[in-house]
């Protein structure tokens, strides 16, 4: 007899549907797994065989075959596991009910017959749900993950037992309960509060300016000067996680097995820090089976490069197309897969090898010549992706510092929100979403400059030895100072402020 | 082109001859009436060669086979090198207070700088903010004052003094320890180049050679003679410029020296030069100016017309450079409008951003 169950599978974030068709002939006593498996399927009978056998079932002692269609398509992972459990339970006759047909299947079988979790259900169920299965029969622990999904109804069982007596009707079992996001969002909380960074007031206005306007910083000062702190608060004062994003990044997050089961929703904007001796397939993914990288993870986040020019050059290079599509096209053999990629880039770097450059205590010990080698290591097309630079030093001062409060993360978060709605609706019929993302067009249309700072830009240029390349981002800036203080033009001031944020142009960086 | 005679060519032929040094080359150029028929006739004076060592004499005959003298004097044209002979007319009269002045001395640029009124600036490779401000100051003061800055190209002071000056506009003199026609350090590119435009490379040494470091010590002594008076910015301990002060005030020159911070070991050398009474101490290009009965322009920055916020940070940055923070704490203003004003003042060349965002006074 043929069982035929439904299964699904993933390419990249897309899920297919994988028809996983079960047969038993007569013959010497084999399990034969076809349709372009890897590995883990292959072993999937081994672990079949013992599970059925653990649950009280018999394993047929006949030649089995199962069939993965699509045959052409290379699959992957161990979520085949109870599908062709039940398959052979149904073809066996073990399992006298067709009622099998109506679900997806899915799940990882342990020898004893208990259910494991599997990777990207959240892709797969989404991607089901677009073809029109409604009905989903998944491993316990996936359940909280499956809970967000509107008008699915998942079951979730910890067995291959529990699983035959559900389709058998022997037991009943409810759909898993529906959670709303935002319950999830209530206990969400980042472990830094951007008042926990003392003094730093340039950073902490050119980061609050980064993030209203969406523009990559990059922070440039001497070691224990703060750069790693100040770049983990920024999540906290980034506009809340909305549910179309947090779905897309708790997608990536399951796929590469990062998704805390608990949860089963990622609530948190992330913050990802890979280590500058990260290849490129790990920052933006790959791997024979075209994982996603630290890009990815970061996506409606944050990724930081702490000491950006230790960085392998071609890595960094690498980071152009996601910074300027905010996607990254990982191509394979065997497939191509495309990875949401948009994040804000935070880097930071000393001001030169030694870290001391510009210190009023300290002597730099670098020849020019070694500070420009550093410096250089950004190439140019990856500085014109980095809107403001700014510089974050370490010193103190305790008496002026006492006096006032440090602001909240909240009340920062306040003012990049209303900075953001301006922004929302200005772009609304244009594909910006930020002013990071202005095109040449765009720029002439919105960032209009009166004739004085016109002129302060041109002898700026001459005087402050600015490279041209900076003048759009300067207009950029400049938009969303105007912004964050709810103007509808650009002042003076605002260009001045901007300008203050081109640290590396400057001639002293030699 | 310049027409060079028998005579030049043949002190050119043997100053392109490597491995016999100063002192044999003048005992070679003494032994014959004619330096040209020695270098032509090498035999004829072989023993006379054989005293200065065995290979003398073999390096002098391989001139013939070796020195392409056409091919040369094109090289020269091309890259627009001239050569000044010792005792020419246009060859520095300073150079008499030298022992050992050169028999050639190699040009680049414009020679008529060597007419004008000429001071040397020097100083450490590595030079601290401070050694740079002083530099800066000093360099744009006395180009002001109509002196050409003599250096030696070299890292640190020497670069910050050659640039300030092409800065403003005003004449230059590089002495390079290497071939004039070589960049050395390479990260001088645009300022040989520039100063190759509007200003002199001077080198003793045969186009081509390389920058080998004794040669650096030795060209110091043509830094210090061609100038009126050597200024040393900030020296540290052991630092080659004391070689150059040492130069200067046997060649009877005028030394002044910018007092450093005592703590600084970037400061030691030039403060220990101090307790030496044939230095002079300067404290500001003024001191310098009026030594030789010149007048600097003052120093009054051009007539602004301030705001009130302007005139406050200004009067904040009189005393000392000021922090970022500090200047917010003091003036009272908040961050956007103060880093706001603080561009408008920067841009009108009031005031100064230094790395590490500290402010001061220009």
């Amino acid at each position: 007899m043929l069982a035929k169950v439904n299964s699904f599978s993933l390419d990249g974030l897309i899920g297919y549907k994988v028809d996983i068709e079960v047969d038993i002939n007569a013959g010497l006593p084999k399990v034969e797994i076809i349709g372009l498996p890897d590995t883990a399927i292959k072993e999937s009978a081994e672990r079949v065989t013992s599970s059925v056998k653990n649950s009280g079932y018999h394993f047929p002692v006949k030649r089995v075959i199962v069939n993965l269609a699509p045959a052409d398509t290379k699959k992957e992972g161990s979520l085949f596991d109870l599908p062709i459990a039940v398959g052979i339970l149904a073809a066996s006759g073990q399992l006298q009910t067709t009622a099998y047909k109506d679900y997806v299947i899915l799940g990882e079988l342990s020898l004893d017959g208990a259910l494991r979790p599997i990777n990207g259900l959240m892709a797969i169920m989404i991607s089901a749900l677009q073809e029109g299965y409604r009905k989903f029969l998944i491993p316990a622990e996936n359940a909280a993950e499956a809970s967000y999904i509107n008008g699915v109804e998942s079951y979730c069982v910890h067995s291959l037992k529990e699983a035959c007596e559900f389709l058998s009707g022997e037991t009943n079992l409810t759909p898993a309960p529906h959670r709303e996001f935002s319950d999830a969002k209530a206990n969400d909380r980042y472990d830094l509060d951007f008042s926990d960074v003392k003094g730093q007031r340039t950073a902490k206005r050119a980061m609050e300016i980064a993030v209203a306007g969406g523009h990559n910083i990059l922070l440039i000062g001497p070691p224990g000067a703060g750069k790693s702190m100040l770049a983990k608060c920024v999540v906290s004062i980034m506009p809340d996680l909305s549910f179309e994003e947090a779905i897309e990044v708790t997608k990536v997050y399951s796929i590469a097995g990062l998704l805390d089961e608990k949860t089963g929703i990622v609530t948190t904007r992330p913050f990802r820090t890979p280590h500058h001796t990260a290849t490129i397939p790990a920052l933006i993914g790959g791997g024979t089976k075209a994982k996603p990288g630290e890009v990815s993870l970061a996506n409606h986040g944050v990724l930081f490069l702490d000491e950006v020019p230790e960085y392998k050059r071609a890595a960094l290079e690498t980071l152009r197309q996601p910074l300027e599509d905010g996607e990254i096209t990982v191509a394979r053999v065997q497939q191509t897969v495309k990875y949401p990629a948009n994040f804000m880039l935070i880097g930071s770097m000393n001001p030169c090898p030694c870290g001391n450059y510009g210190s009023k205590k300290q002597i730099c010990t670098c020849t020019p010549q070694a500070i420009r080698h550093y410096l250089n290591r950004l190439s140019g097309p990856l500085l014109d992706r980095i809107d403001i630079q700014v510089e974050v030093d370490s010193v103190e001062f305790a008496d002026l510092r006492s006096q006032e409060a440090e602001e909240r993360s909240e009340s920062v978060k306040e003012r990049v929100m209303k900075a953001r709605e301006v922004q929302r609706k200005r772009y609304a019929h244009s594909d910006a979403f930020t002013n990071s993302d202005m095109n040449n067009r765009l720029i002439k249309q919105y960032c209009k400059i009166p004739a004085e700072a016109e002129a302060m830009m041109e002898t700026a240029f001459r005087k402050l030895a600015l490279s041209a390349r900076a003048s759009f981002r300067i207009l950029k800036v400049a938009r969303t100072i105007a912004d964050l203080e709810g103007k509808e033009d650009i002042e003076t001031a605002h260009v001045a402020e901007a300008i203050q944020y081109r640290s590396l142009d400057r001639k002293y960086f030699c | 082109m310049k027409e060079y005679s028998r005579e030049q060519i043949a002190i050119l032929k043997l100053a392109s001859v490597e491995g016999i040094g100063y002192q044999h080359k003048k005992a070679i150029a003494a032994m014959a009436e004619s330096l040209a028929d020695l270098i032509d006739h090498p035999a004829e004076y072989i023993s006379e060669l054989r005293t200065l060592g065995e290979d003398a004499f073999d390096r002098i005959a391989d001139l013939r086979e070796s020195f392409d003298e056409e091919r040369f004097l094109r090289y020269m044209e091309k890259m627009g090198i001239y050569a000044l002979f010792e005792g020419e007319e246009g060859y520095p009269a300073d150079f008499s207070v030298l022992t050992d002045a050169p028999a050639v001395l190699f040009c680049r640029g414009d020679v008529t700088l060597l007419n004008k009124e000429r001071f040397a600036i020097v100083g450490t490779r590595a030079p601290t903010r401070y050694g740079r401000d002083v530099t800066d100051l000093f360099a744009k003061e006395l180009s002001e004052a109509g002196f050409c800055i003599v250096s030696g190209l070299a890292r640190g002071v020497d670069s910050i003094a050659h640039s300030t000056a092409i800065q403003q506009e005003a004449s230059t003199i590089a002495v390079l320890g290497c071939g004039v026609d070589k960049i050395y350090p390479a990260e001088n590119r645009d300022l040989y180049s520039r100063i190759a435009e509007k200003g002199l490379l001077l080198s003793e040494y045969f186009p081509g050679s390389d920058p080998i470091s004794y040669h650096f010590p030795h060209r110091n002594r043509i830094i210090s003679a061609l100038s009126s008076g050597v200024l040393v910015t900030e020296a540290g301990k052991k630092s080659g410029t004391l070689i150059t002060v040492n130069d200067a005030l046997e060649q009877g020159k005028d030394v002044f020296i910018v007092p450093g911070n005592i703590f600084s070991t970037q400061s030691m050398g030039a403060n220990e030069m101090l307790h030496n009474p044939q230095c002079m101490i300067a404290t500001e290009p003024e001191d310098i100016l009026s030594y030789y009965g010149k007048k600097g322009e003052s120093r009054e920055p051009e007539a602004h017309q301030l705001t009130t916020e302007e005139v406050v940070i200004y009067s904040a940055l009189q005393d000392d450079d000021k922090h970022f923070e500090e200047l917010l704490a003091l003036t009272g203003l908040s961050m956007g409008e103060l880093m706001a004003t603080l561009t408008k003042l920067e841009v009108l060349g009031v005031i100064k951003k230094h790395p590490g965002n500290y402010y001061g006074i220009y």
